[in-house]
């Protein structure tokens, strides 16, 4: 079933929090809302959701018109950052509370919450309440108590940002794999990079109330369209016309006609590094990553960021000259 | 991982479902309707209509139009400065002994390794078990003409007057001003001090540093609190208080002796203002205090050191010994055939036969059980209703709903005689009732509630209403599983509260019993001015006994509450 956005506009008072935004989600889709706090990406789906009203645009699923449709009565699943678990009933019954509403016969229900249960992974903790869980635990079951009622849409809201580091890698191939499962098409709001680009089939990145981009993972990352993507999605050397041929003509080549497309947005592995004694370069700071190392350059009055293989030995002092291949890097809006 | 077996089949609405839904919108409408306007009703009918009329009748004169007539005539009254005097001047004396004591005491409690720091604790406990005139019975059993000091000892000490009212009223307000110390105390956080000592200062400059600045927001609200329960109090006065007249006494007098209500008016007012002042100068001071405390502050750990704690601990462990004292005197003396004459002890003095005997034991109960009830219907419906109302709004019903502290008992009392006491009406047919002085109890003790109520509800994630929403729970669904399981400690909490505040309350229910309607703590008064201080004695233990028994029940609730686990504090933190 296709969610169909367009032209949304949403005001607090005189703050206008959305921007006429227009977006379709597939039917078995993986979507990230990406951006800063701020952006309004949270409101957005809390709009999706039917918790927050908006003021213009259109909002379907299907054919139907979901400004006719209360979110008690959408039928989507929706989990929170907080968990929000019910700490009065136990994993079961919170699993099982949305069939419950829906008057499903109780035998019905507990097939079903076994079902799920094993589906993310615990049968055993049916009886526990949510306080004896860990948090990842927890969001598990909140995942489940969404997907019990076969929700039309599931919505995650930061789903994994109250998690710990290794919990929350573990998760995203989770959710990614009931999400391919079940078919169900999801949007996930996000202000985590790596968690949008590891999981969506396609990032909605926002700023300030507005789409700025819409792409793949690799889109978004190769093909950034303004300089806001560029350095939001992955780090970026922004340089100007006159700087970047100054660092090889050749850049210069791929820039569009277009007069709005003002900077070389160039990432640090795009900027190769050779040890030159007569080079304009300095390195100013080595951080050592493991595998690579991200080397910060001064050069001409400005700081560019390479990313280099641990093995090769810089410096800070050392004399650099870069090395740049002809079709590196994307112009981007400014 | 086990696939799914059953196909999926996503639901979406059908078009015939409109009608249901549209149930469900009105259902929500109304419930915050409902929720809304009756609690407002209840304010608009108990508190503000009456206290309206008492600002009326001050200004209305004996030919009937309105005017300063009767404050000029209150004002002519040679001995009205001179009560409005001994009003100021005791309770500024109770002020300054509760602040010092009071601090004393909770830095003792909070910071310091000192032994029997749970006697002290329960010793507190006692003043708020029984009503205000306790302590002066408690007093004049010791010290009185009569007391055991005197007897013992052939003196001719007098207790009646300033200093036995000082001492009554410390003993009663104490309990509340360590416990606001307390909780300004326990905010503060290690790493200043921390930060401080390593930057070289002592110990007395971190006191006066750290300690002081961080505490004086709950000794300025302290203060504020003692003043204005020590200037309204009835109970103390009309006990101890002897020629010493105040404020409390000189407007029952006016309104219960002369039935002069217009004059009983006209002190209500000035009792206003000093509390309404006084409310307002800590509504102000708590503002700029506003983000002092951070959530994750590491608490100051305990540390004995002697110069320090030993004086600290005397003066603690005398404040508490006297306080048990005078309650233990109380209890004994209830047993006690004729003090101080005959001191065999007697079950006589529970055989209560005048004054209607037991009766307004019974009232109370019934009283109580039904302020707390309705309060906590009504307050609950309240923070309900509060919460979806835009913010300007939310913030207006906040303000009305804790005015009610800033009105004094008395004048409450006062203005509920002035609404209710009038025949032929809707509202003249309550007087005489006990719900009515459960009302009166309720809307006296309404900002507190109320004040629990609502650092309850922000205890409720607003996303787990959310998650009942979006699981297809409607407005009402929402409420029974994702508010009220939350809310209940809070609920029981405030219930007893309610309760225990309407067992012993004396000031606002004076005005309202008629001789077939009584209650507990009236007759105590009544026994005492009779002159039987035995008997006043035994009904107060009666008295204490049935608190203490709330008490209890209220700890094994929520114990019992806290012990099903699922209130955990983590849970709460976690939203």
């Amino acid at each position: 079933m296709h969610l169909f956005i367009q032209d949304v506009s949403k005001f607090f008072g005189q703050f206008q929090a959305l921007h006429n935004v227009s977006l379709e989600v597939g039917s078995e889709e993986f979507v990230c809302l990406l951006g800063p706090s701020g952006c309004g990406k949270t409101t957005l789906l809390r709009i999706i959701a039917g918790l927050e009203p908006f003021d213009s645009g259109t909002l379907k699923i299907g054919e139907r018109d979901l400004r006719e449709i209360d979110a008690q009565h959408r039928g989507f699943g929706i989990v929170f950052q907080s968990y929000s678990l019910f700490p009065n009933m136990t994993v079961a019954e919170n699993i099982g509370y949305g069939l419950k509403i829906r008057k499903w016969p109780r035998d019905k229900v507990d097939a079903k919450v076994r079902d799920l249960m094993e589906l993310v992974r615990f049968p055993e903790l049916a009886e526990r309440y949510p306080h004896e869980l860990s948090g990842g635990q927890q969001q598990r079951v909140a995942i489940a108590r969404a997907l019990a009622v076969d929700p039309a849409l599931l919505l995650l809201d930061e789903p994994l940002s109250a998690l710990d580091a290794r919990v929350r890698a573990e998760m995203r191939t989770e959710i990614r794999d009931v999400q391919r499962r079940l078919g169900i098409p999801t949007i996930m709001v996000t202000h985590d990079q790596e968690e949008a680009l590891t999981m969506a089939d396609r990032i909605v990145c926002m700023k300030d109330g507005r789409i700025e981009q819409v792409g793949t993972p690799q889109d978004l990352y190769a093909r950034p369209q303004t300089r806001f993507v560029a350095d939001f999605v992955g780090i970026s050397n922004l340089l100007d016309e006159q700087t970047a041929a100054q660092l090889s003509s050749d850049l210069l080549d791929h820039k569009p006609e277009d007069a709005a497309t003002q900077l070389l947005a160039l990432r640090p592995e795009q900027l190769g590094l050779r040890p030159d004694g007569d080079g304009d370069a300095r390195v100013t700071h080595v951080t050592f990553l493991g595998n690579i190392s991200r080397i910060t350059v001064e050069w001409h009055g400005q700081n560019l960021v390479s990313e280099v293989h641990s093995d090769d030995p810089f410096q800070p002092g050392d004399r650099v000259a870069f090395e740049v291949r002809p079709a590196a890097g994307t112009w981007v809006r400014a | 991982m086990k696939p799914v077996t059953q196909p999926r089949q996503p639901q979406l609405p059908q078009p015939g479902e409109a009608s249901s839904q549209r149930g469900s919108a009105r259902q929500a409408r109304l419930l915050h309707l409902v929720s809304f306007f009756v609690p407002m009703l209840g304010l608009a009918l108990f508190f503000l209509y009456p206290l309206a009329l008492v600002v009326h009748r001050s200004f209305l004169q004996d030919d009937a139009s309105l005017g300063l007539g009767n404050y000029a005539s209150v004002l002519a009254m040679s001995h009205i400065p001179g009560v409005v005097g001994n009003s100021l001047v005791m309770s500024s004396i109770t002020t300054v002994v509760c602040i010092l004591l009071g601090f004393a005491i909770a830095y003792m409690l909070q910071r310091t390794t000192i032994i029997g720091r749970s006697i002290i604790m329960l010793a507190l406990l006692l003043p708020l078990l029984a009503p205000s005139l306790v302590q002066a019975l408690g007093l004049l059993f010791l010290f009185g003409r009569n007391g055991l000091v005197n007897q013992a000892t052939g003196w001719d000490m007098q207790i009646y007057g300033l200093w036995g009212l000082v001492i009554a009223n410390s003993m009663y307000a104490l309990p509340q001003a360590v416990m606001i110390i307390q909780a300004s105390l326990r905010h503060s956080d290690v790493r200043y001090y921390d930060a401080a000592m390593v930057m070289g200062a002592s110990n007395w400059r971190r006191f006066v540093d750290i300690t002081l600045p961080n505490a004086k927001f709950g000794l300025l609200s302290a203060a504020f609190v003692v003043f204005t329960v020590t200037i309204t109090d009835f109970g103390n006065a009309a006990v101890i208080g002897g020629d010493y007249r105040v404020l409390a006494t000189e407007i029952y007098s006016q309104v219960v002796g002369q039935m002069n209500f217009n004059m009983g008016a006209v002190i209500g007012i000035f009792l206003l203002i000093p509390t309404g002042v006084a409310f307002y100068i800590e509504k102000v001071a708590s503002q700029r205090q506003f983000g002092g405390g951070s959530e994750s502050a590491i608490p100051v750990p305990r540390n004995f050191l002697p110069a320090r704690d030993i004086p600290l601990g005397i003066v603690s462990h005398f404040t508490g010994f006297f306080l048990i004292a005078v309650v233990v005197t109380v209890v004994y003396a209830s047993f006690v055939q004729l003090w101080p004459y005959r001191m065999t002890l007697t079950l006589d003095n529970y055989n209560i036969t005048t004054q209607g005997g037991y009766t307004p034991l019974w009232t109370s109960l019934l009283v109580s059980t039904q302020a707390a009830v309705i309060g906590v219907v009504l307050l609950f419906a309240l923070v309900l209703a509060q919460r979806g109302l835009p913010r300007a709004a939310a913030k207006a019903v906040y303000l009305l709903a804790i005015v009610p502290v800033g009105v004094p008992g008395l004048v409450l009392g006062l203005s509920y005689v002035l609404s209710f006491n009038v025949g032929g009406t809707i509202m003249g047919a309550l007087y005489g009732s006990a719900l009515l002085i459960a009302f009166c109890n309720f809307y006296h003790y309404h900002s507190q509630g109320f004040l629990t109520m609502v650092a309850g509800i922000r205890t409720v994630p607003k996303s787990l209403e959310e998650s009942v929403t979006c699981l297809g729970g409607s407005p009402l669904q929402g409420l029974r599983d994702a508010i009220l399981p939350i809310m209940l400690p809070t609920l029981v909490a405030v219930f007893f509260f309610l309760f225990m505040r309407s067992m012993v309350t004396l000031s606002a229910v004076i005005f309202l019993i008629t001789p077939s309607l009584s209650v507990g703590a009236v007759s105590v008064l009544r026994l005492d001015q009779a002159g039987f201080t035995t008997q006043a004695a035994a009904f107060s233990v009666c008295i204490m006994l049935l608190v203490l028994f709330a008490m209890g029940a209220m700890k094994l609730t929520l114990m019992w509450l806290e012990s099903r686990g699922r209130y955990s504090v983590a849970e709460a933190k976690a939203a």
